[in-house]
C-alpha cells in the first residue's frame, strides 16, 4: 500500500505536530520556572538560565520562532479548509485559542526578546514588578495568554495522542500533568505577585526599578511599533482567513446527502461536510478518537450502498485504513465527503469506542447496530 | 416578615409607653426622694439572686401576656397597611433622589477600589477560575468513558433510564463541585479586603449557581441526548426550554449577586442616603429581572409554539398570560416590600403550573411503561388474535389492554399532587413564619387558620388517595369479572361481584366520616362527644334493627365462606332452586318450576349446594338371571365411550359410564348398577342419553330388560276357558303390580 509515501498532506501534518510539540515543551519548561514563584522571586531568577534560558538562546530562539510561524500558518490553512465549525467543543476551543495566541503573545515575546537584544536582560523580578505594579493590565493579559496557550497546546497534544493506540495509559498521567503544571505556575505567579505587592507596601527594594545599566538604550518606541505591527498583522491574517473561508464556502455548490447508519433513520447532511460531521450535525455520536483528523481510524465505516460513486480516498485515508486493518469497502467517515445522494453505511466501531476495548469484529454486534 | 415583626415590636413598645406614662405622672407629686438607707437596701435587694430570678420570670411572663394581644389579625393587617404606606413614601423619596445614586456609588467604588487593585483582583479571579476549571476538566477526562457509555446505551426500562440520567447529572455535579472547590477554595485561602471579598465571592458563586441550574436542566431535559430525557418533550422543545430557563436564571443570579455586592459596598461606608441608594438599585435590578423574565417567557413560548407540532395554542396562550401576570404581580409586591405575600403568590402560581406539568409527566411515564409492557408481551397472543379474527376480536382487545400499571396511574397522580401541595403548604408556612412545627400555648389566628387548613388538606388528600386506590382496585376486579355464560357454572369470583360494591360503599362512608372527624378535631371541636353519641345511636339502631343486622352480618359470612354463588342449584330447608340474586340482606332462589323464594340470610341455618365440583349419578337396570354379565359390562363401556365423545357435554363428564356389576339379586331378576360422574348441572342430560344408549344397545344385543311376568297356576284349571285363564292371570298381575310402591319422582329441573 501507500504506507511510506510522503505526500504533502502528511508532511504538513508532521510539521504541524512537531512544531507544536516543540513549543509545548518550551512552554512547559517556562511554566515550571514560573512555579518556583511559590518559593520566592529569587528562586525563579535562579532557575531561569536552566528552565527558560536554554530555549531562548539564539539558535533555539530561531527554531522557536520558525515553529511558531509555521504552526500558525498551518493552523490558518487548516481553518481555511475546514468545512464546518459545528464540531465538538475541544475542536472549537483548539481553533479559537490557536487564533488568539499570536496577538496575545506579541507583547510578551517581542518585548522581552527585543529588550534582550538591546542588552537589557530582564529577570523575573522585573517582569513581576512590571506585571503586578506598573502595568497590571499587561499582567492580566499574561494570565489570559498563559491559559490560552496552555489550553491550545494540551488540546492539540491530546487529540494527537488519542489517535495513538499505545498512548492510552500515558494519557491518564498526562491529564494530571496538564492540570498541575499550569495551576502550579499560576499559583507561583500569584504568590510572586503577592510578594511584590507586600514589598511595595513595606517600601522594600524589590519593588523599586533597578537603575538602567550603563550604555544600554532600550528602543521602547521601536518595541511598541513592532509589537503593534505583529498584533495588527496577525489579526488581519486571521480576519483574512475568515473572509477567505467564508468566500470559499459561499462559492461551494452543495448537494444534499442522505446518510443511513446501521439501518437508522435518514440523516440529512450536505456534500460540503464529511460524513462524520454529518452524523454530528444530526446529534448522532460516532467514534472519532482523533477528532476527525484521519489518524485513528475509529470512525471507519463500511459502505453498504451508495447512490452515486464516492470520491476516491486520499493517501492519508488509505494509510490509516491500512494501519487499522479495515476490511475491503471501508472508508473513514471523517475524510469522506460524499458528492450527494443516499448512502448506507455500517459503523465498524461502537460510538463509545476507546483503545481499551478490543479491536472489533467485521460486523458490529446487535447492541451497536441498534444504537 | 422580619420587618413586620420589628414594626409590631415598635408598635407594642409605643403602646406600653403611652399606657405607662399617665400612671407615673399621677404619682409624681406625692413622691419624695428616697433616703440613702433605702437606696442601700434597694441595691442589696437587687443584687440578691432570688430577687433577680423572680424579676426575670416576671419579665418573661409579662412578655407572654403581651404578645398574643399584639398579634391579632386586625393589628397585623393595620401594620401591613402602615408598612406599605411607609414603603411607598420611601420609594417616592428614592425616586426623587435617584439621579445622585449612581454618582455616589461610583465615587465610593473608585475611592475604595483603585484601577490597579481592580486589575490585580481580576488577575486573581482568572487564576482561581483556571484552577477550578482545570480540576473539573481533569475529573471529566477521567469520567468521560462512563459518561459516553451512558449517553450511547439504549435503556430498556424507564427505571434504568432514570438511573442513567441521574448518574450523568451526578457526574456533572461532581465536576462542578471540583470547580467550586478549586476556585472558591483557592480564593478563600487568601486574605481579601471586604469589598473585594464580596465581589469575587459573589462572582464565583454566581458562576457555580448558573452552572448548577444548567446541570439540573440537562438532567431533566437532556437537550442533546433524547434517550436520557426525563421530561416528555421533543428535542427542539427541550432546547428551547433549556435556553430560556438558563437565560432567565443567569439574569436572576447575576442580579442577586450584584445587589448583594452593591449592598456590601454601601454598608462598608454607610454614607448618608446609602439605604436609599440600595433601594434604588434593588428596584432597578428587580425591574430588570422581571423584564428579563417576561422576555424569556415570551421568547420561549414563541419558539415553543414554532417547534411544537400539536396546535394547543389556546391553552399555551392561557399559560403564557398566567405566567406574565404572575411575574408582574410578583414584581409589584416585591417593590412594595410585601415579601411574604410575593413568595406566597409565586409559590401558588408555581404550584398551579407544576401540577399541570406533573400530571402530564406522570401520564407520559405510565404511557411509556405500558408501551414497554405491551412490547414485552409474548408474541403468541398476537398470532392467536390474527388467527381467530372471526370469533370476537373485541374480547381479545379488552383482555390485552389490562396491564399491571393502569391501576396505579390515578394513585401515582394523586401521590404526586399530594406531595406537591404539601410541599407548597410547608413552604408557605415557612414563608409566613407561622411556626406550625412549634406547639405554642396561644397560637395566633393566622397560625390557627393555617394549621386547620393544612390539617384538613392533608386529611382530604390522604382520604382521596386511599379512596382512589380502593376504588380503582375494586373497579378493576369488578371489570375483570365476567358473568358466567348460560349453562356454565360460575367461578369463585362471582361472590366478589356482591361483596365489592358493598365494600366500596362502606369504605367511602368510613373515609368521609374520618375526614370530617379529623377536620372537626383540627378546628378545635371536641369530637369525643360526637363519637360517643354516634356509638350510642349505633347501639340503639342495632337493637332496633336486630334482625336486619343479623341478616347483613350472616350474609357477609356466607359470602366469605363461599357457600353459594349466583346460578348455583341449592337446597335450603326443603326449598330448592337456582340462586338468582344475592343482595346484602337476602337471597333469592328460583325453583325450577318458576317460583321464587326469598330467604333472609339470618334464617339460613344450613344449606346444600348441588353445584359444586362434581356429581355422581347411579343408575340401575334390571335384567333376567340368564344375562351374560360380561357382555353387559362390555356394552356399557361402549355406551360410556359414546357419551364421552358427545360434543355437547362430553367435556363435562369426569368419569364416564361404567358398570358396577350386579348390585343385588331380586326375586325375579338381578340389578345391575351403573354410575358416572359429571360436572354439576350436566348430569341430567348425561343420564337421559345413558338410559337411551343402554336400552338401545341391550336391545341390539338381545338382552332383555327383566319384566314382571306373572305366572298363574290354578289348581284345576282344566275347566276354565282360555278367556277365563287370561282374566285370572291379568287380575293376578294387577294385584302384584298395584302393590309395588310408586316409583320415585326425582325433583329435578
Amino acid at each position: 500500500m501507500t504506507n511510506s509515501r510522503m505526500t504533502p498532506a502528511i508532511v504538513l501534518r508532521a510539521i504541524r505536530i512537531w512544531s507544536g510539540l516543540f513549543m509545548l515543551a518550551f512552554v512547559t519548561s517556562h511554566l515550571a520556572n514560573l512555579s518556583l514563584g511559590l518559593i520566592s522571586i529569587e528562586a525563579m531568577d535562579a532557575a531561569r538560565p536552566y528552565l527558560t534560558g536554554l530555549w531562548t538562546r539564539a539558535d533555539a530562539g530561531i527554531l522557536l520562532l520558525a515553529s511558531l510561524v509555521s504552526h500558525f500558518a498551518l493552523g490558518l490553512w487548516a481553518f481555511y479548509r475546514r468545512p464546518t465549525l459545528r464540531t465538538n467543543t475541544q475542536d472549537i476551543v483548539q481553533l479559537m485559542t490557536g487564533l488568539l495566541v499570536v496577538p496575545l503573545l506579541a507583547t510578551h515575546a517581542v518585548g522581552i526578546s527585543m529588550a534582550d537584544n538591546a542588552g537589557l536582560h530582564l529577570g523575573y523580578a522585573d517582569a513581576i514588578r512590571l506585571f503586578w505594579l506598573q502595568a497590571p493590565t499587561v499582567g492580566l493579559l499574561q494570565v489570559i495568554m498563559l491559559s490560552v496557550v496552555w489550553v491550545h497546546g494540551c488540546a492539540g497534544l491530546f487529540t494527537w495522542l488519542r489517535s495513538k493506540e499505545n498512548a492510552v495509559r500515558l494519557l491518564y498521567w498526562l491529564y494530571l500533568g496538564a492540570v498541575i503544571v499550569p495551576v502550579v505556575a499560576l499559583l507561583g505567579y500569584a504568590e510572586a505577585g503577592r510578594e511584590m505587592l507586600m514589598a511595595q507596601q513595606l517600601g522594600a527594594g524589590l519593588a523599586q526599578n533597578p537603575p538602567m545599566p550603563e550604555g544600554v538604550i532600550v528602543p521602547f518606541a521601536q518595541i511598541k511599533q513592532v509589537t503593534n505591527a505583529v498584533i495588527t498583522g496577525s489579526i488581519i491574517l486571521v480576519i483574512l482567513t475568515f473572509v477567505a473561508r467564508f468566500v470559499r464556502l459561499a462559492m461551494l455548490k452543495t448537494q444534499e446527502v442522505i446518510l443511513v447508519r446501521n439501518g437508522s433513520t435518514e440523516m440529512i447532511s450536505n456534500s460540503s461536510v464529511s460524513m462524520l460531521e454529518g452524523f454530528q450535525h444530526n446529534d448522532q455520536l460516532h467514534a472519532n478518537l482523533c477528532a476527525g483528523r484521519g489518524r485513528c481510524g475509529t470512525c471507519s465505516v463500511r459502505i453498504i450502498n451508495s447512490e452515486f460513486p464516492l470520491p476516491s480516498p486520499s493517501d492519508l485515508e488509505l494509510r490509516t485504513l491500512y494501519k487499522v486493518g479495515a476490511p475491503e469497502g471501508s472508508r473513514l467517515a471523517c475524510q469522506l465527503k460524499p458528492h450527494g445522494g443516499k448512502i448506507e453505511v455500517l459503523a465498524l466501531y461502537p460510538a463509545d469506542y476507546t483503545f481499551e476495548d478490543a479491536r472489533p469484529s467485521d460486523v458490529p454486534s446487535d447492541a451497536e447496530a441498534s444504537a | 416578615m422580619i420587618a413586620l415583626r420589628h414594626a409590631l415590636a415598635a408598635l407594642v413598645c409605643g403602646l406600653v409607653l403611652l399606657l405607662s406614662e399617665p400612671a407615673s405622672a399621677q404619682t409624681d407629686p406625692s413622691i419624695q426622694s428616697p433616703s440613702t438607707n433605702d437606696l442601700h437596701e434597694f441595691t442589696r435587694l437587687l443584687a440578691d439572686d432570688r430577687i433577680q430570678e423572680w424579676l426575670r420570670q416576671q419579665a418573661e411572663s409579662a412578655e407572654d401576656l403581651i404578645e398574643p394581644e399584639a398579634l391579632g389579625l386586625r393589628d397585623q393587617f393595620d401594620a401591613l397597611v402602615l408598612q406599605t404606606q411607609r414603603r411607598i413614601g420611601t420609594l417616592i423619596r428614592t425616586w426623587e433622589g435617584l439621579g445622585q445614586a449612581p454618582e455616589m456609588v461610583q465615587d465610593r467604588w473608585e475611592a475604595q477600589v483603585t484601577d490597579t487593585r481592580r486589575v490585580q483582583s481580576l488577575t486573581f479571579v482568572l487564576i482561581f477560575l483556571f484552577l477550578g476549571a482545570g480540576l473539573e476538566w481533569l475529573f471529566r477526562q477521567y469520567s468521560n468513558p462512563v459518561r459516553r457509555r451512558l449517553e450511547i446505551t439504549q435503556f430498556k426500562t424507564p427505571a434504568k433510564r432514570i438511573t442513567a440520567a441521574v448518574t450523568r447529572a451526578a457526574l456533572t455535579l461532581t465536576g462542578l463541585l471540583a470547580f467550586a472547590i478549586g476556585s472558591i477554595g483557592a480564593f478563600s485561602a487568601f486574605d481579601w479586603p471586604p469589598i473585594l471579598f464580596a465581589l469575587i465571592l459573589n462572582l464565583l458563586m454566581a458562576i457555580v449557581a448558573i452552572r448548577v441550574v444548567g446541570a439540573m436542566l440537562i438532567l431533566f431535559f437532556a437537550p442533546f441526548v433524547p434517550r436520557l430525557r426525563l421530561v416528555p418533550v421533543s428535542t427542539a422543545m427541550a432546547r428551547v426550554v433549556c435556553r430560556s430557563v438558563l437565560a432567565f436564571a443567569t439574569v436572576l443570579i447575576v442580579a442577586v449577586a450584584s445587589r448583594d455586592v452593591f449592598q456590601q459596598v454601601i454598608e462598608v461606608f454607610n454614607p448618608p442616603g446609602g439605604q436609599n441608594a440600595i433601594l434604588a438599585v434593588s428596584v432597578m435590578l428587580s425591574l430588570f429581572v422581571a423584564f428579563a423574565a417576561l422576555l424569556c417567557l415570551h421568547v420561549g413560548f414563541f419558539f415553543a409554539g414554532r417547534v411544537s407540532s400539536d396546535a394547543a395554542t389556546k391553552s399555551t396562550g392561557k399559560w403564557r398570560g398566567f405566567l406574565s401576570l404572575l411575574i408582574v404581580i410578583s414584581l409589584a409586591l416585591w417593590i412594595l416590600d410585601l415579601r411574604p405575600i410575593m413568595w406566597s403568590v409565586l409559590c401558588i402560581g408555581a404550584l398551579l403550573v407544576s401540577l399541570k406539568l406533573l400530571r402530564d409527566w406522570v401520564d407520559h411515564a405510565f404511557d411509556s411503561a405500558i408501551a414497554d409492557y405491551m412490547a414485552k408481551l409474548p408474541p403468541p397472543q398476537v398470532i392467536d388474535a390474527t388467527d381467530e379474527t372471526t370469533p370476537d376480536p373485541e374480547s381479545e382487545q379488552t383482555v390485552e389492554i389490562i396491564d399491571p400499571y393502569e391501576t396505579y396511574r390515578p394513585i401515582a397522580q394523586r401521590v404526586v399532587r399530594f406531595a406537591a401541595i404539601i410541599t407548597v403548604g410547608l413552604i408557605l408556612a415557612l414563608i409566613w413564619n407561622l411556626g406550625i412545627f412549634e406547639t405554642t400555648e396561644n397560637p395566633t389566628v393566622m397560625q390557627r387558620i393555617f394549621t386547620i387548613l393544612l390539617d384538613s388538606a392533608a386529611a382530604l388528600l390522604i382520604a382521596d388517595l386511599l379512596w382512589t386506590w380502593a376504588r380503582t382496585a375494586i373497579d378493576r376486579r369488578l371489570n375483570s369479572y365476567r358473568p358466567p355464560t348460560d349453562g356454565s357454572a360460575p367461578g369463585p369470583e362471582a361472590r366478589m361481584a356482591t361483596l365489592l360494591p358493598l365494600l366500596r360503599v362502606v369504605l367511602m362512608v368510613a373515609l368521609l366520616l374520618m375526614v370530617a372527624m379529623s377536620i372537626l378535631s383540627s378546628m378545635g371541636v371536641n369530637i369525643a362527644p360526637i363519637l360517643a353519641g354516634a356509638s350510642v345511636l349505633g347501639i340503639a339502631i342495632g337493637f332496633g334493627a336486630q334482625s336486619l343486622v343479623k341478616d347483613v352480618v350472616s350474609g357477609i359470612f356466607f359470602l366469605i365462606d363461599d357457600a353459594f354463588r349466583v346460578g348455583e342449584y341449592v337446597e335450603i330447608d326443603q326449598l330448592r332452586g337456582t340462586v338468582e340474586k344475592i343482595s346484602i340482606r337476602s337471597l333469592q332462589i328460583r325453583h325450577h318450576r318458576g317460583a321464587v323464594h326469598t330467604l333472609p340470610f339470618g334464617e339460613l341455618k344450613s344449606m346444600t349446594n348441588y353445584s359444586r365440583d362434581w356429581v355422581i349419578m347411579k343408575l340401575e337396570f334390571r335384567v333376567p338371571f340368564d344375562t351374560d354379565l360380561k357382555l353387559v359390562k362390555k356394552l356399557i363401556k361402549q355406551v360410556g365411550a359414546q357419551l364421552k365423545e358427545n360434543p355437547d357435554y362430553g367435556d363435562s363428564i369426569i368419569e364416564t359410564l361404567k358398570s358396577q356389576g350386579v348390585r343385588r339379586m331380586e326375586e325375579f331378576n338381578m340389578v345391575i348398577g351403573v354410575k358416572f360422574m359429571t360436572r354439576p348441572g350436566e348430569q341430567w342430560l348425561v343420564r337421559r342419553d345413558a338410559y337411551q344408549g343402554v336400552r338401545d344397545i341391550f336391545e341390539a344385543n338381545g338382552i332383555r330388560m327383566a319384566e314382571r311376568n306373572v305366572k298363574v297356576e290354578l289348581a284345576g284349571d282344566e275347566n276354565l276357558t282360555e278367556e277365563q285363564k287370561k282374566a285370572v292371570s291379568a287380575a293376578a298381575h294387577d294385584a302384584v303390580t298395584s302393590r309395588l310402591p310408586p316409583g320415585p319422582i326425582l325433583d329435578e329441573p
